[in-house]
């Protein structure tokens, strides 16, 4: 007996009821299959084109929108500041997912017609879709650090978009005089990559203890506290002592200017002279999010059941992006909930059976060499929100054993989850 | 600084015999997460946060950790107060006769009793959130591998493959053959037996690392089957 997806939810215990409409007829509106546009080829939106693809055996149409021929992961980035990666090494090409049978289209997303379900690019042409899903992970509040926009990033670089950022950091770190200053204005809360500021901190501070071991790093942070605190800060401790000074919200840490041209930043009234400023200004979900009317706030709002726009049944949002519940921004994360995502529209669009949302995520930092560290959760998700069941973290007072371990994990799932994500 | 420690009474066993071989039955030496997570009537996640927030200053889960300024919490339930024998307590706190657990913490932790100056935790439902997070990482240190058994009813279940399918997302994110040249096993075409006792023994803790013991332990007996069941006949 073949059962349709109806008599299957109603049949099994202990599989959630699925929210999906039943299919409707696409041959009528396309005269063809189902078509799914995905915009964004990073860890979400990569992963969900390739699952689709390659869980629909060609029964869905699938078109990947990213900009970028070749797209460096953010995840890693910072181990190549530290000298630990190549750039090369975390670059990766489409060729993979193209040749697995996604259309992959590179231009870029400039606007969503929600009525006629179009996705305009920026060469004119439209994508038809009966899905969409959306993952263009962030962009920048405008004004959120005064003094500095997206203009200045080459004097100020924010490197949270890897590559030549990622390059120019580098580049400009490696270029201090001896004995200079290194600073970074840290972002409020929510954003991408909750340990990756600490994790820089740390990959600067192998470097410069190399190469200019008198030099000083500065951080002005907005937030009180920070993710892995205890155990950077212990690092830092242990590994580059009296390096590194972070100045709080109780010390005007929320309070800061920058000035591009003179290379200084403000901290309460305080004018530093600085040679390096890694600003990481306030994010929020890219931008075709807002244009597309998805957004509440500064994040597109989503249920995490299906990953779908709690404002259009017919658009996904995952990664970045989206306002999902406990899930921190994370790529590991966006893999996961890009896996919910695929299966909740090829549920909408074929017969496949749709069981319930899990979610794994971990985070990995490497503070020094062979010192890695890692938090971790396992999600499910409710009709409210994603939500945390369980979760690990790294102790402090770890043995160096156990933190070289922890590293070549990380090693092993990036080699793994690019693979995932790319093909 | 002068700790005051009060205990109005000693209560049931000195601490001596909660670690003998006897005491093995006794609920407050669980080993499951979720079996403690049900007893203690909190959240891991939720008690996480808390603890990093009041404890962890001074309060390593680890017999490695820093104690300049407290105890460690490993083996905590179970042990018997001022019980660290490499803790030097600058009060009359060792050799008390409290064994900690359940009954003994939540008075120490809502000020009833403890040390002053010690952080007081409010309201009930947080301390066992608190208490549920401690509890499940100081648990007592997992059996040998070999002594973990798959009952034998889990290993007679036919597990759903679509549904594994599905649910191997989430492994092979990491575990797929570009990153096998790093380490990272691949597990496609491994016997239903093979897959369900390893996992098991993650979920024992009796190996691997907290990312797959913590993995393990999110799997329900029905969602383990049906990995490995499509595992096994998966070729990649």
């Amino acid at each position: 007996m073949k059962l349709n997806r109806r008599q299957f939810v109603g049949a099994s215990a202990g599989i959630a009821a699925s929210t999906l409409a039943a299919p409707s007829l696409y041959a009528a509106s396309h005269g063809g299959k189902p078509k799914v546009v995905v915009i964004g080829g990073g860890a979400g939106g990569a992963t969900t084109a390739r699952y689709i693809n390659k869980d629909s055996d060609g029964a869905i149409d699938v078109t990947l929108v990213e900009p970028t021929r070749t797209y460096y992961t953010c995840f890693f980035s910072n181990l190549y500041i530290g000298g630990f990666r190549t750039i090369e090494s975390l670059a990766h090409s489409y060729g993979g997912i193209a040749s697995e049978g996604v259309n992959v289209v590179h231009d870029y997303a400039v606007g969503v017609d929600r009525d006629a379900k179009t996705v305009t690019l920026a060469s004119g042409d439209t994508l038809m879709y009966d899905r969409l899903v959306m993952s263009p992970g962030i962009d920048f509040v405008d004004g959120a650090v005064p003094g500095w926009d997206v203009t200045a990033q080459n004097k100020m670089p924010h490197a949270y978009k890897a590559g030549s950022q990622s390059e120019l950091l580098k580049a400009q770190i490696e270029a201090m005089p001896e004995g200079g200053t290194f600073a970074m204005v840290a972002p409020p809360n929510p954003y991408r990559c909750p340990p990756g500021p600490y994790e820089r901190i740390s990959m600067v501070a192998h470097l410069l203890k190399e190469t200019n071991p008198t030099a000083k790093i500065l951080i002005a942070d907005p937030k009180e506290k920070f993710s892995k605190q205890g155990l950077f800060e212990e690092g830092w401790n242990t590994h580059y002592s009296g390096m590194i000074e972070r100045i709080g919200p109780d010390f005007g840490g929320n309070n800061v200017e920058v000035n591009p041209d003179e290379m200084t930043l403000t901290i309460d009234g305080t004018v530093e002279n600085v040679d390096v400023c890694n600003v990481i200004p306030a994010m929020k979900a890219g931008v075709i999010c807002e244009r597309a009317g998805l957004t509440d706030g500064n994040w597109a709002p989503v249920d995490g059941r299906t990953m779908v726009s709690r404002m259009d049944e017919n658009v996904h949002i995952l990664g970045d992006a989206c306002a999902q519940g406990d899930m921190p921004k994370s790529g590991f994360s966006a893999n996961s909930q890009a896996k919910v995502a695929a299966m909740a529209v090829r549920g909408a669009l074929t017969d496949s059976k749709v069981f319930p949302a899990k979610f794994s995520n971990t985070c990995w930092s490497l503070i020094a060499p062979d010192d890695g560290v890692k938090v971790g959760a396992a999600y499910e998700a409710n009709e409210e929100k994603i939500a945390s069941v369980d979760s690990f973290i790294s102790q402090t007072g770890e043995d160096a054993a156990l933190r070289k371990a922890t590293y070549e994990e990380s090693v092993g799932w990036y080699e793994g989850i690019t693979s995932d994500i790319f093909g | 600084m002068v700790f005051r420690f009060t205990v109005p009474f000693g209560i049931l066993l000195a601490g001596s015999a909660a670690h003998t071989g006897a005491a093995q039955t006794l609920d407050r030496l669980l080993t499951d997460p979720d079996e403690i997570a049900a007893q203690c009537g909190g959240q891991a996640s939720a008690g996480e946060p808390l603890f990093q927030e009041n404890c962890a200053a001074c309060h390593s889960l680890t017999v490695e950790g820093d104690q300049s300024k407290g105890p460690h919490l490993a083996g905590l339930y179970g042990r018997a107060a001022g019980g660290v024998a490499d803790y030097d307590y600058v009060s009359d706190l060792p050799g008390r006769d409290v064994t900690w657990e359940g009954d003994t913490l939540r008075p120490f932790l809502s000020g009833e009793t403890g040390i002053e100056g010690h952080p007081v935790i409010e309201p009930e439902q947080v301390r066992r959130d608190l208490l549920t997070y401690v509890r499940i990482h100081t648990r007592p240190a997992p059996p040998a591998p070999e002594e973990v058994e798959v009952p034998a009813d889990v290993l007679a279940m036919s597990g759903d493959a679509e549904y594994g399918a599905y649910l191997a997302g989430d492994c092979v994110s990491c575990h797929n053959a570009a990153a096998e040249a790093t380490g990272m096993e691949t597990i496609y075409g491994r016997g239903v037996e093979t897959f369900l006792t390893l996992m098991y023994q993650y979920k024992a803790r009796a190996i691997g690392t907290e990312t797959m013991q913590l993995y393990a332990t999110s799997l329900g007996d029905d969602e383990m089957a049906a990995l490995a069941a499509y595992f096994e006949g998966a070729d990649s």
